[in-house]
């Protein structure tokens, strides 16, 4: 495998270009509308960069995770409507994905393989049955509406252009988080357990709850951006938090690369283009996710981030003209 | 869970240690106790039951009867992690290591057992976690000097030849800063000048703190570095000993080269 080297300089040049082009990004379409697309694109890359977290260093897979994203923003809509502070609403409603996502691990993480995965489907079927049917609390398919702008210590993000810095700067936080976690102990452990569960063990580290500490932390992530994705648009229904949606989220995780917190950012920028690509596709379209989530995983691990790495890592032996020789690879 | 004093009990008693698996008895009726301080050996032909009864000591798996206490303290059916964090280390018959990884990474997942940053503190990078990993890794240096791969530090594991391999499980499992290590087959792959280097290493563990629990084929190897033997043939104890009790033992000898072989 190539590329994997990533010391931290490589870390903060991807820091600082991320930077940059959130700053580029907004100087080059201030006023168009578009900048609201953009700003969806911050929220999106929060939810992503918990799911490329989660699948990328742990190697479990969520296909629920609309629906903690979904949990996010109806928290947050109800507790702003009961006149909570929107921050406040925010990091409750955080707290609260977390906690389902704690609740629904505990009984599955001792087993392995995929039980994550289906316990999600089940947990985003559940959760969007409940958007739908529970009318006296979240007025059902018809949706919630009038949810007032994000506000911190009275400043409010009145508009798209404040929106967008809000959600890129929440994003850029969350990034920054996930290639700090990438390298640090409990990055390195979930790296081990993902890998070799026994060799984890025999390392002293607690495979049932470092699986489900990574779940949670991705659940936050979601419910993060749900949180601000509910004040952005001012209005959310069920179908946005459902199935289709959760496996977007999935696939826009794994086309961006889970090799790296950096993925997401390229996955949300996918997600926008989305509804402009699969317009003419109308009901075929899951089909061509089934299709496109089975090239990923088969041809592209490490998606378009392990791509650009690769050039890169390519392009470096290239410049380095006959490299040290590792004919002395064994067989294993 | 009890403690006993520490000073008094053995590092490791195996008592009465049993398993079997469907239709097949690996361990039958096992006992010994492994010293403070001992470099322990444990021998037998393949399918003895060596590999099992490593497996069954770190709680890879529980036993089917018996008990495992570990420095006074009774470890029987407790988690795997558990067992690690009380100070058990292992290597692997087959190696298993992180093979995308470099080797100073794979050595640095090895301090887990002794460092403490939580999510929250790696996430936000803060003072005392950034302190602590750069301590786990120049933990991990040490480590790597000691076998003799620090100069490959930042090489993948997969990159390494397998006596390599071999050697930096061997570093990986010293960051534990282990009580007790069980070395299995840890010359398998080496070369003679690899197996006296590691011959040293071993036999430098116990100054440093660190009981041995050896399963070795290479008789050299092994005689030169154990205190004491234990042997087991289709998953009994047929002897123990010191190597020129071992040696000499008629049962060890028949276990080893058939019925001919007694004159």
């Amino acid at each position: 495998m190539s590329g994997a080297r990533k010391p931290e300089r490589i870390t903060h040049v991807l820091l600082a270009v991320f930077a940059a082009a959130i700053v580029i990004a907004f100087a080059v379409f201030k006023g168009h509308y578009l900048i609201s697309a953009f700003a969806l694109g911050g929220i999106y890359t929060i939810a992503i960069v918990g799911l490329v977290l989660l699948t990328g260093l742990s190697g479990q897979y969520s296909l629920g995770h609309a629906a903690f994203f979904g949990v996010g923003a109806y928290a947050s809509a109800l507790l702003v409507g009961a006149q909570w502070p929107p921050l406040a609403a925010c990091l409750a409603a955080t707290a609260l994905s977390t906690i389902l996502a704690v609740l629904i691990g505990i009984p599955l993480l001792r087993l392995r393989g995929y039980v994550l995965a289906v316990a999600t489907l089940a947990f985003g079927l559940i959760t969007f049955s409940l958007l739908n049917g529970w009318r006296s609390l979240t007025l059902g398919p018809s949706g919630m509406g009038n949810i007032p702008p994000f506000s911190i210590a009275g400043f409010t993000f009145a508009d798209d252009a404040a929106d967008y810095w809000l959600a890129w700067g929440a994003a850029f936080f969350c990034v920054w988080a996930g290639a700090n976690l990438w390298r640090s102990r409990m990055g390195q452990a979930m790296l081990a357990v993902k890998r070799d569960e026994q060799a984890a063990a025999a390392l002293a580290i607690n495979v049932a709850a470092t699986k489900l500490k990574i779940f949670a932390l991705s659940a936050a992530f979601a419910g993060f951006a749900g949180s601000i994705y509910a004040h952005h648009v001012h209005f959310i229904a069920p179908e946005r938090f459902g199935m289709i949606p959760s496996f977007e989220l999935l696939l826009a995780a794994l086309l961006g690369g889970i090799g790296t917190p950096f993925g997401a950012i390229l996955g949300a920028l996918l997600l926008i283009a989305l509804p402009d690509i699969v317009v003419s596709l109308r009901d075929y379209k899951v089909i061509a996710y089934g299709v496109v989530f089975i090239l990923v995983s088969l041809y592209f691990p490490h998606g378009l981030a392990g791509m650009i790495q690769d050039v890169f890592a390519w392009a470096r032996r290239a410049r380095r003209s006959p490299g040290p020789g590792t004919s002395a690879a064994p067989a294993s | 869970m009890h403690d006993l004093p520490t000073t008094t009990a053995p590092m490791l008693s195996v008592q009465q240690v049993s398993k079997s698996f469907v239709g097949l008895t690996a361990l039958s009726d096992v006992s010994f106790t492994v010293e403070e301080g001992r470099v322990h050996g444990l021998i037998g032909p393949n399918g003895a039951g060596k590999t099992t009864l490593f497996n069954v000591i770190t709680s890879v798996f529980p036993p089917s009867a018996g008990r495992i206490h570990f420095a006074g303290r009774d470890i029987t059916g407790a988690p795997p992690h558990r067992v690690a964090r009380l100070g058990v280390a292992r290597t692997f018959q087959n190696v298993r290591l992180f093979g995308d990884q470099t080797v100073l990474e794979n050595t640095s997942i090895g301090t887990h057992r002794l460092t403490r940053a939580g999510i929250a503190a790696g996430i936000l990078r803060l003072p005392g976690a950034v302190a602590e990993h750069r301590r786990a890794r120049e933990e991990s240096m040490a480590c790597l000097a000691f076998v003799g791969l620090d100069h490959l530090a930042e090489r993948d594991a997969e990159s390494l030849p397998f006596g390599q391999q071999r050697l930096l499980e061997f570093a990986r499992a010293l960051a534990l800063r282990p009580k007790l290590l069980l070395l299995d087959e840890p010359a398998a792959g080496l070369n003679d000048g690899e197996t006296e280097a590691l011959a040293q290493l071993i036999r430098s563990l116990p100054a440093k703190g660190i009981t041995v629990l050896l399963v070795e084929h290479n008789m050299d190897l092994m005689m030169s570095v154990a205190d004491r033997i234990v042997v087991l043939n289709y998953g009994l104890k047929i002897a123990e000993g010191s190597t020129e009790e071992i040696t000499s033992n008629p049962d060890v000898i028949r276990a080893y080269l058939g019925e001919d072989a007694i004159p």
